[in-house]
């Protein structure tokens, strides 16, 4: 099979070797190009329409010129809540998305998945047409033919309906993700009215169902905890990861950095089972097994407690029952290294009152969470740090979110029709679950969904859902505040969005509804149906629900800005039922001490060559639980932490590792309860002893070519009980070995320590961590950095240039004062999240190049995120955004030998791809190892809606020329040449991509000459310092130390 | 027009993919449509007559920089990445 043939036009040998021969097998990229082609085939003739429907643009501009981006605002929802996006629209091709900055969960940043859901929206693999599939009863899916949207609506419509279902919908089961959309709740409100005995249920990998039942027994209702890192000194976090995962992450590194900048009281603690982005900034780090962080926090809990009693005698007094006192012979049995770190936590939290915040994994029991929430209450920092709001999403804690229930449900033999609304339950429901089969037993079942995955494959009718850039909504952030969800494009594939479908099972008709009263003159079809009208409906109804103006503007408004004005959850005062509290402490005493005695019993550790340890299932880190896995930028993206690309794998300890005699790459047999899985093995320092780390996401069995086969599916391993916490699990070794993609083996800095990450301490009692902020509250800080430089002992020089005979480059052809862009990073901000990673990939046009060349090390991306370790126990994790250092004195540019890569005036290390002829001198030379060679043609591989998402701006760069970082060139020279057609020169600020997405606000861009230029002096500060500074390439990139508390 | 069908454009001047041209800088610093299209309106047939070649760019770019034709300038024109990116 030749690919010529097939449509793609792309060159498949390696550059260099002029034979054309390939390796064996067919590898992954030509199984994407072939499926890449055939969908270009299949009649994708690159149909960009805008939506029928006025979107408007964030900025309202003037016109619409061709050839000149246009933002808008819409919002993504992932578990269940908004973060608020730009997305950037070249001639109605939406290429980019950014955070928009009025969006709380937001401000300005967007997170990996957000971002590379642009690459999701033309996905060659998406489900594009409804398709119905014939079978026989109780056998599986055998064949399905295209249908069309016309006759499901004849199968379903209001003569059908309540024949299949039932007159009150007792044969109906509605599938839902948890949302906290209003317009989602507004649609299913109407479908109870029409089907009032109609099932519906919630499930999602991530649904944090121990959470809300905890809250709703510890507080009487379901609330959701919302935390204030602006004024937190003291952060626990118990196997949470606040700063790099959750609805609320982004806000929330972006807070801390910011409250870390101004003060260096600021202590962050962190007790986990596997390395995190949080834990990448902790001052103090634990490994601890899942129940560890139990016992830890049943500690925590007892040291908190007591302390409350023992400094106010008349808290004595209080309801407590003095017999469920804690007292010191009834604590969880800790080790010593346990109790010290409480120790140490107890006195970092005593010396923060009312300012720490204590967060703990969702995915603990609901005796632990409860308990944190009590830590939180007696620590005071309720009310300060951190309130509660009135949990926004649909129907959270009740019946309807308890898989036992959706089981019974679905178990019972009453369904006749189910309909699945997104999601992927055969592939998210644990293994004993047997979605797959219990689908086979309904009459026929519904799936409205992107892609053709497991859940398609069981349904009877697979219908397309839009991409969110593809649909009108209403979605709800973390903290209540509602978002409009706009279309950028209209839909690529004639899917429908949940609000539609569910407003045609529920038979509303939106046009001829005013103020949300019932149109109950005929039910409506689909076609009559649209999401603008649905949402437009809501809008209006729920601002005259909460009597404010109701006008024509106020919707523009909403729609242009992306948040809806006035509308988010009010605080709750509740504190927690101290009964509840203590009976929580008391049941999680007794399980602490049944399991610590089953682990007496069980054989210690290795046995056979059998281990017998904890596991804890978590989310990918960049597939999230599967649904991204068909989305080659997150496959490709290294996991923060292992650097793992295309796998996922078992996390180990070295100890452990070595017990059992495996190294990384080593196959092993993972066994639970209720299933057994064979994976590979990867060595991760700093992991808890005994026990085991698996990322679900992956294994996926779907028909999308990307997400297939990729790496395990360790949901075999859980069972509809256990959680995603399994207390026993059992490994050995299969005496196989596969090869990882890991994209940074080595860990360790090997003694350079100070040339690659600098070195800084931090005094005590200085303010400020030697960070200027132009703001009221920084200008203090700001003088005390001037007094503090001395304080802050660095052992590098501070200052920039070594000695040198050249003169530095300032006289330039414009003349001094002629801009020079630099950037600093500070190391002492960044949490590795890699939410630069993808912003630099869709801002900078960059291939994928599958998992056979990241093996080889070819991966492309301009910018990666070094992570160092400190040693074995991980005390200490580094991590460093490396991207093009723009040396001054560049050694690439000495060793082209046709001048493709050289100095602009204004400072910049300039790679002209046209003069390039690939001797790949450049690369070899570069001592940061940032250059990227097309290998292969990479680009020619893109798949036919893929190459809408290119960004005009940049050139695709075709095989057999280097690459790499330009300092986001083509927004400096945009920026500059708007202020040169206005008629002044240029002095605004340009943002980098990678600069702009940085949650945690760690990198700043802009020009040394400039006034008031921050970068000018971020870069003189004395914990400045460029990598590899003795080597005298003069980077334009410097980095800002990581602080370091002193000691003692 | 009076058909009521699309016009059937047809590309004449045309500068390879990696070049990026602003026809708005351009006639903003004064450059004539004529410079680089020719004299569109004396031809029959309209045809390039520019070579369009980087040197003939280049050219241009250097005698600009020189004599300061710019009204405003914040980089220098004969960077790479003026044109490339």
């Amino acid at each position: 099979m030749h690919i010529p043939e097939l449509g793609g036009a792309s060159d498949l040998r390696e550059f260099g070797d002029e034979q054309g021969t390939r390796p064996a097998g067919l590898p992954r990229r030509d199984c994407v190009k072939l499926l890449g082609a055939s969908a270009a085939l299949a009649g994708m003739s690159a149909c960009v329409r805008a939506p029928d429907e006025e979107i408007l643009p964030f900025v309202r501009a003037s016109h619409n010129l061709p050839g000149v981006p246009v933002h808008y605002a819409t919002s993504m929802s992932l578990d269940g809540f908004a973060t608020g996006l730009l997305v950037e629209s070249h001639d109605g091709r939406p290429t980019k998305i950014e955070g928009n900055p009025e969006h709380p969960a937001s401000l300005g940043a967007a997170g990996i998945f957000e971002q590379a859901s642009v690459l999701g929206l033309y996905d060659p693999h998406r489900l594009k047409s409804p398709r119905l599939a014939s079978r026989k009863p109780n056998r599986p899916w055998i064949d399905s033919r295209p249908s069309s949207w016309h006759k499901f609506e004849q199968a379903f419509d209001n003569a059908n309906l309540p024949r299949r279902v039932g007159v009150r919908g007792e044969g109906l089961m509605l599938l839902l993700e948890p949302t906290a959309s209003p317009l989602t709740a507004a649609m299913l409100a109407r479908v109870r009215e029409r089907f009032p005995a109609c099932r519906v249920h919630f499930h999602s990998l991530n649904q944090n169902a121990e959470q809300s039942v905890a809250s709703l027994t510890g507080f009487g209702e379901v609330v959701l905890p919302q935390y204030d890192f602006r004024a937190a000194d003291v952060v626990v976090s118990l196997g949470a990861d606040p700063l790099g995962w959750g609805p609320f992450h982004l806000r929330h590194a972006h807070d801390f950095s910011d409250r870390r900048r101004r003060s260096n009281r600021v202590r962050l603690y962190c007790a986990e089972t596997c390395p995190s982005s949080t834990s990448t900034l902790a001052d103090d780090r634990i490994a601890v097994t899942p129940s560890g962080i139990a016992r830890l926090v049943a500690g925590i809990y007892d040291e908190v407690a007591r302390r409350r009693d023992s400094d106010t005698g008349k808290l004595a007094s209080s309801p407590i029952d003095d017999l469920n006192r804690p007292t010191a012979n009834d604590r969880p049995t800790l080790n010593e290294r346990e109790q010290a770190w409480i120790g140490r936590i107890s006195q970092a939290l005593r010396s923060a009152p009312q300012s720490s915040i204590v967060v703990c994994d969702s995915s603990q029991s609901e005796a632990v969470q409860l308990l944190v929430h009590a830590i939180n209450f007696e620590l005071g920092n309720i009310g300060s740090t951190v309130w509660y709001t009135r949990s926004s999403i649909i129907e959270a804690g009740s019946r309807s979110h308890q898989l036992s229930s959706l089981m019974e449900g679905l178990g019972s033999g009453e369904v006749d029709t189910l309909i699945v609304l997104n999601g992927n339950p055969a592939y998210t429901l644990p293994a004993n679950a047997d979605f797959a089969a219990r689908a086979r037993v309904v009459n026929s079942s519904v799936y409205l969904g992107q892609f053709d995955n497991e859940t398609a494959r069981v349904s009877t009718w697979q219908l397309p859902a839009t991409h969110f850039l593809e649909e009108w909504g209403i979605e709800c952030a973390y903290n209540g505040v509602q978002s409009i969800v706009q279309p950028l494009i209209s839909p690529l594939y004639a899917g429908r969005s949940v609000a539609e479908l569910l407003a045609f099972i529920a038979g509303v008709d939106p046009g001829k509804e005013t103020n949300g009263t019932v149109g109950s003159a005929g039910i409506p079809s689909l076609g009559q149906i649209s999401g603008y009208d649905l949402v437009r409906a809501q809008f209006f109804a729920a601002n005259s629900a909460a009597s404010r103006v109701n006008s024509e503007e106020t919707w523009r408004d909403a729609v242009r800005r992306g948040v809806v004005e006035n509308f988010s959850s009010p605080r709750v005062s509740v504190t927690p039922r101290q009964s509840e509290v203590l009976s929580a402490r008391g049941l999680l005493h007794r399980q602490l001490a049944a399991e610590a005695g089953v682990r007496g019993e069980r054989p210690k550790a290795v046995a056979n060559e059998v281990a017998s340890v904890e596991l804890s299932l978590q989310l990918s880190r960049t597939v999230h639980d599967g649904r991204f896995a068909d989305n080659a930028w997150l496959q490709e993206l290294p996991d923060p932490i292992t650097k793992l690309t295309w796998d996922n794998a078992a996390l180990m300890a070295p100890g452990l590792a070595a017990q059992l005699r495996l190294e990384t790459g080593d196959v092993a047999t993972v066994k639970s309860e209720v299933g057994s899985v064979e994976i590979p093995v990867l060595i991760v320092p700093g992991h808890a002893e005994d026990s085991l780390t698996i990322a679900l996401g992956y294994g996926r069995e779907g028909a999308e070519a990307i997400a297939r086969a990729v790496g395990v599916n360790a949901n075999a391993l859980r069972s509809s009980t256990s959680g995603m916490n399994i207390s026993d699990a059992k490994v050995s070794s299969t005496g196989r070995r596969v090869e990882l993609a890991i994209t940074q083996r080595h860990w360790l800095v090997e003694g350079r320590g100070e040339s690659i990450l600098g070195h800084a301490v931090i005094a005590r009692g200085v303010e400020g961590r030697g960070v200027e902020s132009s703001d009221a509250e920084g200008s203090g800080v700001d003088q005390q950095i001037g007094d503090s430089l001395h304080p802050v002992s660095t052992k590098r020089k501070s200052s920039r240039r070594p000695l040198t005979l050249y003169e530095p480059p300032t006289d330039t052809k414009v003349g001094v004062g002629a801009d020079q862009w630099a950037m600093t990073i500070d190391l002492d901000q960044c949490t590795g999240c890699s939410a630069c990673v993808v912003a630099c990939q869709s801002e900078n046009n960059i291939p994928v190049v599958g998992k056979e060349d990241v093996l080889k090390g070819r991966e492309m991306h301009w910018i990666r995120i070094d992570r160092y370790l400190s040693d074995d126990s991980a005390s200490r994790i580094d991590v460093q955004p490396m991207l093009c250092q723009h040396c001054e004195k560049a050694p690439c540019e000495y060793v082209c030998p046709v001048n493709a890569t050289v100095h602009s005036d204004d400072g910049l290390n300039e790679m002209v791809y046209n003069r390039c002829v690939g001797t790949r001198f450049c690369s070899n030379n570069c001592p940061y190892k940032v250059r990227r060679f097309n290998w292969y043609e990479y680009n020619g591989d893109v798949s036919e809606p893929g190459k809408m998402q290119k960004n005009p701006d940049v050139t695709v760069r075709a095989r057999g020329v280097m690459e790499k970082c330009t300092f986001c060139i083509q927004r400096i020279r945009r920026a500059q040449r708007e202020a040169e057609l206005a008629g002044e020169p240029y002095t605004g600020p340009v943002q980098t991509a990678c600069q702009q997405t940085c949650p945690s606000q760690a990198i700043v861009f802009g020009s040394l000459t400039s006034r008031d230029s921050e970068v000018a002096a971020l870069s003189e500060l004395p914990r400045a310092f460029s990598a590899l500074e003795e080597l005298g390439t003069i980077p334009r990139v410097r980095y800002l130390s990581k602080l370091k508390p002193e000691e003692g | 027009m009076q058909t009521g069908s699309a016009i059937r454009w047809k590309r004449v001047t045309q500068v390879p993919d990696f070049v990026y041209f602003n026809h708005a800088m351009h006639v903003t610093n004064k450059v004539t449509c004529e410079t680089c299209h020719g004299q569109v309106s004396e031809m029959a047939v309209v045809r390039q007559t520019r070579p369009l070649t980087m040197s003939w760019c280049v050219d241009c770019h250097r005698d600009a920089e020189k004599a300061s034709v710019a009204v405003t300038r914040s980089h220098s024109l004969t960077d790479c990445t003026t044109c490339h990116r």
